[in-house]
């Protein structure tokens, strides 16, 4: 089967170039909160918002001409910090607990309380041994019966997916780089290393479904 | 021991072309390039003034071409400029100040006996702008023909995948690897699959994979630093930044 995009909404560009994990990968996130007090006092904290977003610094190596082009034109193409993108956390952040079936939409994972921190515009991605991906939104997160949790799709899976049939199966991430330089550091005239972070824009979301 | 060398002040707005106040020029005195044509070709005091259109084919022209050391690693930097309004709530408001990137590149040059000749000649440099090679994308001609006349150079490497040459490049030089100060700026026209094609052809001699073109771009030397690693040996840490016009 072919690639099974949906529920990215307008903004179609993905970063789906893998990072080299000699480096290790770094994330964060932004408390979007403020925390008043004064020194010998007790503390409060100020939710700025609800929300929270997702920093992560990858690194990448291009080994010949044709990795180094497609990084800079991807990065040129999105203007530094200007433009968004979808990006792919590239880590595990869930694992399937019961093989999906065609025209399922909700899937069952092993509990790793997304449920506490799911936003109701979450994309997810699954990357599938034979290459294909698939991404959808994430319309709610319910905790389940031993150790589970259920994510309701917005739209259903197409295909049936084993429990060993993915090779990531995580967050898919409305993104813009962090910074605006891109530093390409040559060990050879054709072999060059990167490191780029990117930051999550979760207030975009909403803007994408809107337009 | 080690020497810090910081150019003049750079006169410029956020997002427009940026000017050199040489507010050291007593520093200079008559320290030129090309002294003894070792490191550049008539770099004469008027065509040092008029380095913001090379002249092209044949004609000498100002151009920096210290070659990198390999042993370290090359740098090159692409930048954009976006300011970014962000509410307490934090949502953003992005808008792009450049339309193209800025490019940046660093390296060490390394130098033996010769180091305070290099060190005068970028010290010179501190207050003009300069064509500056691109050392991460080099093309070497195909065959070992002389390029005299030709127009369309086919090359060895990957043109297809060299961004900068691809989009970003006007001026191209090409210099003899044997003599490296035997050099001739070019003006590109297109690059189609692995073949340069130049507005003019070619007016020097130039054997093939004897020579390497390099895509060149206006720039400033915005850094450099001196180590003397003995008494002869010398490595210089630079930084050139590309100048928009």
């Amino acid at each position: 089967m072919a690639d099974s995009i949906l529920n990215l909404t307008r903004t179609q560009d993905r970063l789906m170039i893998k990072p080299n994990w000699v480096q290790p990968i770094e994330s964060t996130f932004d408390f979007y909160r403020e925390i008043y007090g004064y020194s010998g006092t007790v503390t409060n904290i100020f939710n700025l918002s609800k929300n929270y977003s997702h920093q992560v610094t990858y690194t990448f190596t291009n080994l010949n001409s044709e990795d180094e082009f497609n990084l800079t034109h991807f990065f040129c193409l999105h203007r530094g910090r200007c433009r968004r993108f979808w990006v792919p956390l590239w880590y595990n952040a869930f694992k399937l607990n019961i093989a999906v079936s065609a025209g399922d939409n909700i899937l069952t994972i092993i509990n790793n309380n997304f449920y506490r921190v799911d936003r109701g515009y979450d994309r997810i991605f699954l990357l599938l041994k034979n290459g294909d991906l698939i991404t959808r939104s994430v319309t709610l997160v319910l905790k389940g019966l031993n150790n589970t949790e259920n994510i309701l799709l917005d739209s259903p899976i197409d295909r049936d997916i084993g429990l060993t049939d993915y090779t990531f199966f995580g967050k898919f991430l409305l993104s813009r780089f962090m910074d605006d330089k891109m530093d390409l550091k040559y060990n050879s005239d054709t072999g060059s290393s990167c490191q780029l972070s990117i930051k999550e824009l979760p207030f975009e979301y909403i803007e994408e479904e809107e337009s | 021991m080690g020497w810090v060398y910081t150019p003049g002040s750079l006169l410029g707005q956020t997002g427009t072309a940026v000017s050199i106040l040489d507010n050291t020029n007593d520093i200079a005195g008559n320290l030129r390039p090309g002294e003894d044509g070792f490191y550049s070709i008539g770099a004469h005091e008027q065509q040092y003034i008029q380095t913001n259109s090379p002249p092209i084919g044949g004609v000498p022209s100002e151009l920096y071409h210290l070659m990198p050391n390999w042993k370290y690693s090359v740098n090159t930097s692409i930048e954009f400029l976006t300011p970014i309004s962000e509410t307490r709530r934090k949502k953003e408001q992005r808008k792009s100040l450049y339309t193209r990137p800025k490019r940046s590149h660093s390296y060490i040059v390394t130098t033996e006996e010769r180091h305070e000749f290099v060190f005068n000649y970028l010290l010179s440099l501190r207050s003009s702008n300069f064509y500056f090679p691109l050392f991460s994308e080099p093309c070497v001609p195909v065959g070992n023909d002389n390029l005299q006349g030709s127009v369309s150079i086919e090359c060895l490497n990957d043109l297809q995948h060299y961004y900068s040459l691809r989009f970003l490049t006007v001026y191209l030089v090409i210099i003899d690897r044997n003599e490296i100060v035997y050099h001739e700026v070019l003006r590109l026209e297109s690059v189609i699959n692995n073949t340069i094609n130049l507005t003019k052809a070619i007016q020097s001699e130039f054997y093939g994979r004897q020579s390497v073109i390099f895509p060149m771009f206006l720039s400033q030397l915005t850094n450099c630093k001196r180590k003397n690693l003995n008494d002869t040996v010398t490595n210089f840490d630079l930084e050139f930044s590309e100048v928009f016009i």
